[in-house]
């Protein structure tokens, strides 16, 4: 019971230190918005009105392969829960992560080829 | 001559000296947290200075220059938060706010001793790894939010580093949680008593570790705020208030992080017995100074390595440690299960 009361105090503090920076930064900051000030960043170049261009993005593939790592990585994480509770269903985890290592292995090799532009 | 207290004042001092409120407020709390935040900056500071020649913060503070992080706090503070004319308003400001509460609640399951621990749980390292998961969302959408091409770049970068280490981060926790057969990091901890799991589970060690200072986007790992080319990146039009939140919320989750390898890897709180020293300071200590040793070795990265690119960023996540973090996986299974399979 201590415990959780201590985790809702603390939780409670955690929220509370954002808004303190805030209020803080109320107290202290000046407030005088102007267009030039609220104008994108350039980097030393001129600012300039919006415009639309295309914009390839590399590595996407990536983003699938992590989908399917992540599926993977559950059912690893639920394989294991199951030996906690059922050490007689070792050889099967075993089993598994012996595949799941050697097919990790031939994928390091073949994702080096993935092209990254699509 | 004794004078009683008036009863409100004797419950405000009850509250206040409680268990539960000392935990929450102080130790390992919410001002514990702060300083932490702050002397990490410091020193990150102070040891970069001494790894290039350099004297480092000097002027503000008597030792070693250390009232200067405050008084950059007071001047991030004190600055106008400036608002971009493309920003999306409501995520540009509350995102950076939100990152430092989640980074600050990782501290809420990370035991300093069997005692020191604001909330054990019979599941902390998940709650850990869902603080974890959670906690770059709000921060990639800071990024985007900031209607900027260097912060829209940025925060694609920053997401597929995330994508491409969370999960050898949770392959290598798998490992200490087969080891230790629990949830619960007490647990974890005291499954060390005789051996580290460093010493078992190297090849997770190094996975696990990598994955963190990746995750707290350090050097070599900070292409998404890579000063040179992308301005800072996904952070370019955040200043004040907004910055300063974002820096915290990084800083705390580093230091969450490497308390979190301390007690999963480095054995927590057991060390050598001082004497004179009692166990309640004792234990915290130990664990304080096995993060000190990792904090230094990630600050030392900083000084020592140059960033790495994107490519290789990613290649060494999915083509490197998650094969690794699979390998370890397999040989501590065998080696725990081994006896079992062959009975």
């Amino acid at each position: 019971m201590a415990d959780f009361q201590a985790l809702i105090y603390y939780t409670i503090l955690s929220a509370l230190l954002p808004v303190l920076l805030v209020l803080g930064s109320k107290l202290l900051a000046p407030k005088k918005t102007s267009r030039r000030k609220r104008l994108s960043f350039e980097s030393g170049q001129v600012p300039f009105e919006w415009v639309e261009s295309s914009f390839p993005v590399e590595y996407f593939p990536y983003a699938i392969v992590y989908v399917a790592y992540a599926v993977i990585a559950l059912a690893v994480f639920l394989s294991v829960v199951a030996v906690i509770d059922n050490p007689a269903s070792a050889l099967n985890v075993v089993l598994l992560l012996a595949v799941l290592s050697a097919s990790s292995v031939y994928a390091a090799f073949t994702l080096k080829d993935l092209p990254q532009r699509l | 001559m004794v004078v009683a207290l008036p009863p409100f004042l004797v419950e405000i001092i009850k509250f206040v000296t409680s268990e539960s409120f000392v935990k929450a407020a102080i130790f390992p709390g919410a001002a514990f947290v702060a300083v932490l935040g702050i002397l990490s900056v410091w020193y990150e500071r102070k040891l970069l200075a001494r790894v290039m020649l350099r004297i480092g913060p000097f002027h503000v503070g008597k030792y070693g220059g250390w009232l200067q992080v405050i008084a950059d706090a007071v001047k991030f503070l004190s600055k106008e938060f400036i608002i971009p004319a493309r920003a999306r308003k409501k995520l540009f400001v509350t995102m950076p706010l939100t990152g430092l509460f989640l980074s600050a609640m990782l501290f809420a399951f990370i035991p300093f001793s069997e005692y020191w621990v604001i909330f054990r749980s019979d599941i902390g390292v998940l709650l850990v790894f869902v603080f974890i998961a959670v906690s770059p969302i709000p921060l990639i959408l800071a990024g985007w939010a900031s209607g900027s091409k260097y912060s829209f770049v940025g925060m694609i970068r920053f997401a597929f580093q995330i994508f491409a280490y969370e999960i050898p981060l949770f392959i290598a926790l798998t490992g200490v949680i087969i080891a230790a057969r629990s949830f619960d990091i007490v647990n974890i901890v005291n499954a060390q008593t005789s051996l580290p799991f460093i010493v078992t589970q190297f090849i997770g060690f190094l996975v696990f570790f990598i994955a963190a200072v990746s995750e707290a986007e350090r050097i070599p790992f900070d292409l998404p705020t890579a000063e040179q080319e992308l301005v800072e990146g996904w952070i370019v039009e955040y200043g004040g208030v907004g910055f300063l939140g974002i820096q915290l919320a990084m800083y705390t989750k580093l230091d969450a992080l490497l308390f979190l390898t301390v007690n999963l890897y480095l054995g927590g709180w057991h060390g050598p017995a001082i004497p004179g020293i009692p166990e309640s300071i004792l234990h915290p200590m130990w664990v304080f100074i096995k993060f000190l040793v990792l904090l230094t070795i990630v600050f030392l990265f900083r000084g020592v390595y140059t960033r790495i690119t994107m490519r290789k960023i990613l290649d060494l996540g999915w083509r490197f440690l998650i094969p690794l973090g699979f390998i370890n996986l397999f040989i501590v299974s065998l080696t725990i299960y081994l006896p079992t399979l062959l009975a």
